[in-house]
């Protein structure tokens, strides 16, 4: 297998970072590469064709470079629970009025919620039964985060 | 039998096999979901025996696959003319037993040619949608007919009142004429609308979601607002259609039809004397205040599931069709959030473009602040109100019930945004911003030099008293005329019937332009 001697170069975006890498060397399935000015040595999967080279996955051999993500946090501090009953807006928790384990209709209230300088009553948006509670009095929330769980 | 005779024997037929639309078989089909006919729809929706239908004979003119062996009459929309309430619509509605109601050139060609009549004699257009989208068999030319069609919406956008009703699918293309009319409608259960279909939502990102879930009639009436209205059913949906209308003029250049008014203008309702509780974290309900003064209470809401913490609808007070804006302290504490920007937006510019007064009722303690709004681009959603109501001409006559703080004081159509009545009640709380982030500002450095906690909270207590007699009051935005008069809230009816009566002639022009930039 002939080395390639044409360096080439490619640009590529991966999670929102830019990455430039370039094919230094090519040696049978061992390749030299730069990696945004930084130097590796990978091992291809397959051996490249010599007649048409063409772009190939490589497997990095050493550590790929630690991606940190971008400094723009998430603006979603949900954590997702399915079916939980969210805060409507962002605010202090002034009381719970319900406990695990309670059977609550939708339109219980549920929590009481000081924001925008009003007490905001939050029903429990569902029947069924306290299954947990995400809050206690006091509390800061932010807008969409969880309060309690109802099934 | 004579010739002619035969001929009519023909036509009689003709018609027969034209109002049986895709068969039996398939009508029962439709039947079986919950759905009606095209046809039956049309006959809940207007007045009996109104309806001439347009283009009852046209056929497909596609040949490719196998497409030419089979030539359905009316080619699976049925168009035409009625009245409704004894007005004159124009409307159209897919036939779903006929090729899937799936959007040909030719049934575009058809529901362009009552929608150019709609707008050569200015009368509102009704499209009834349950389509399976675009007829894939004519290729690029069902999108063509899609083009033709939105180009008609955006251009009667305005000038007529556009509504849409979602009775069945309405996926891909065939979202974008309903998104541009006036109102969309969306039947419980049996309708959907999205632009990518489960599958492909499932193909691309591997979210797993029904048809319900992404795009039905709860979804778009309480998370997306697409949908203005949701009815449990199609008999439900058709009596909003018709509802919605009797609230509406024709076009641009009318006004709504006025109804005789038996509920008395200067009826007084002690209950709002005492409505504004003592405490001012304390909310209420402002569905009581708008029913105590409009006519007989009776409010025909529009997005009354999205954004609820403002409220937007149709009423009458003396019988004239009003606009009601007012924010609703006890969802959210009636802030405004970009949601209720967009929503409060579209309706005050839907009721100035068609003529109708605007009643606005304030409360509302400021923006939502906050990271899950700022991101979101409040702003700009918040900026779409405050355009809406300055570039509006209709009368607007506002009353402020309790707060009406900074910005927000400004956005909810405000003396300086051409509000040409502004009232407030007694409760009225209309200052720059609250007592407690104004002493801070305001009196920082004492706050700051007090030696002990206790002396620092007596000072930013006597500030604050001292700062809310000042203004937590109607008197300073009355002392420079921002308020034309405080009023006693139990004569709130009289005083915004009499303001209504006294604008109705009122003449506002706008200056001259192509149109207008607003932040969209």
């Amino acid at each position: 297998m002939s080395q390639l001697s044409l360096m080439k170069t490619y640009k590529m975006k991966i999670n929102g970072n830019d990455y430039e890498v370039a094919i230094k060397d090519v040696n049978g399935q061992t390749v030299e590469v730069d990696v945004n000015g930084k130097a590796y040595t990978v091992e291809l999967a397959e051996e490249p064709k010599t007649d048409k080279p063409k772009p190939v996955i490589a497997r990095p051999v050493a550590p790929a470079p630690t991606v940190t993500p971008s400094s723009t946090p998430s603006p979603s501090p949900a954590t997702g629970a399915a079916g939980a009953t969210k805060s409507p807006l962002p605010g202090t928790v002034l009381s719970v009025n319900v406990t695990i384990g309670q059977s609550v209709k939708a339109s219980d209230v549920a929590i009481v919620l000081e924001a925008m300088k009003m007490e905001n009553n939050i029903n429990c948006g569902r029947d069924g039964v306290v299954k947990a509670i995400y809050v206690q009095k006091g509390d800061n929330v932010l807008e969409a985060a969880d309060l309690l769980l109802i099934e | 039998m004579s010739i002619q005779l035969q001929k009519i024997q023909e036509l009689i037929k003709n018609r027969e096999t034209a109002r049986l639309g895709g068969g039996e078989k398939r009508i029962a089909a439709q039947h079986a979901k919950g759905k009606q006919t095209a046809r039956e729809r049309i006959e809940a929706l207007v007045d009996p025996g109104s309806f001439e239908e347009t283009d009852m004979f046209l056929v497909h003119r596609c040949t490719n696959f196998g497409t030419d062996k089979s030539h359905p009459f009316g080619d699976g929309v049925v168009t035409g003319s009625a009245t409704i309430g004894g007005r004159l619509v124009f409307l159209y509605a897919q036939d779903f037993t006929v090729s899937g109601g799936s959007l040909s050139v030719t049934m575009a060609e058809k529901i362009c040619k009552i929608m150019d009549m709609a707008m050569r004699v200015g009368a509102p257009f009704i499209g009834l949608n349950d389509s399976g989208g675009a007829r894939i068999q004519e290729g690029i030319a069902s999108m063509a007919g899609f083009g033709e069609i939105f180009e008609r919406n955006i251009l009667a956008s305005g000038v007529i009142p556009q509504i849409s009703c979602i009775m069945g699918p309405c996926a891909g293309g065939s979202v974008y004429s309903p998104a541009l009319t006036d109102f969309v409608l969306m039947v419980k259960n049996t309708s959907y609308m999205f632009l990518t279909g489960p599958k492909v939502v499932k193909e691309v990102l591997g979210e797993v979601v029904d048809q319900e879930q992404l795009g039905g009639a709860s979804v778009h009436a309480t998370k997306s607002g697409v949908a203005h209205f949701a009815a449990e059913n199609e008999e439900e949906a058709i009596e909003m259609i018709r509802q919605l209308l009797s609230y509406l003029p024709q076009n641009n250049m009318e006004e709504a039809p006025r109804v005789e008014c038996t509920d008395p203008i200067d009826r007084m309702e002690d209950s709002l004397n005492e409505i504004i509780p003592e405490s001012a974290n304390q909310a209420y309900d402002m569905y009581q205040v708008i029913a105590s003064i409009v006519d007989h209470g009776e409010l025909f809401e529009v997005h009354a599931g999205w954004a609820k913490n403002i409220i937007v609808g149709f009423a009458r007070m003396n019988g004239q069709s009003v606009g009601v804006v007012a924010n609703q302290p006890k969802v959210m504490a009636g802030c405004l959030d970009s949601n209720a920007s967009r929503k409060a937006a579209r309706f005050v510019r839907f009721c100035d473009a068609f003529n109708i007064p605007l009643v606005t009722l304030v409360d509302v303690p400021g923006f939502l602040p906050g990271t899950g709004q700022e991101y979101n681009g409040v702003i700009d959603h918040g900026a779409k109100l405050l355009y809406a109501y300055g570039e509006s001409t209709v009368p607007k006559v506002t009353v402020t019930l309790r707060k009406s703080y900074g910005g927000s004081h400004i956005v909810m159509s405000c003396k300086q945004l051409r509000g040409d009545v502004n009232y407030a009640w007694p409760s009225a709380e209309i200052a720059v911003m609250g007592s407690g982030g104004a002493v801070e500002v305001l009196y920082g450095k004492e706050i700051k030099a007090a030696e002990t906690p206790e002396a620092k909270a007596e000072i930013i207590q006597e500030k604050k008293a001292e700062y809310e007699k000042l203004f937590c009051n109607p008197y300073d935005a009355a002392n420079k005329g921002y308020i034309d008069d405080v009023i006693e809230p139990r004569n709130t009816r009289f005083r915004v019937i009499r303001a209504l009566e006294k604008l109705h002639n009122k003449r506002v022009e706008n200056p001259a332009k192509k149109h207008d930039n607003l932040p969209l």
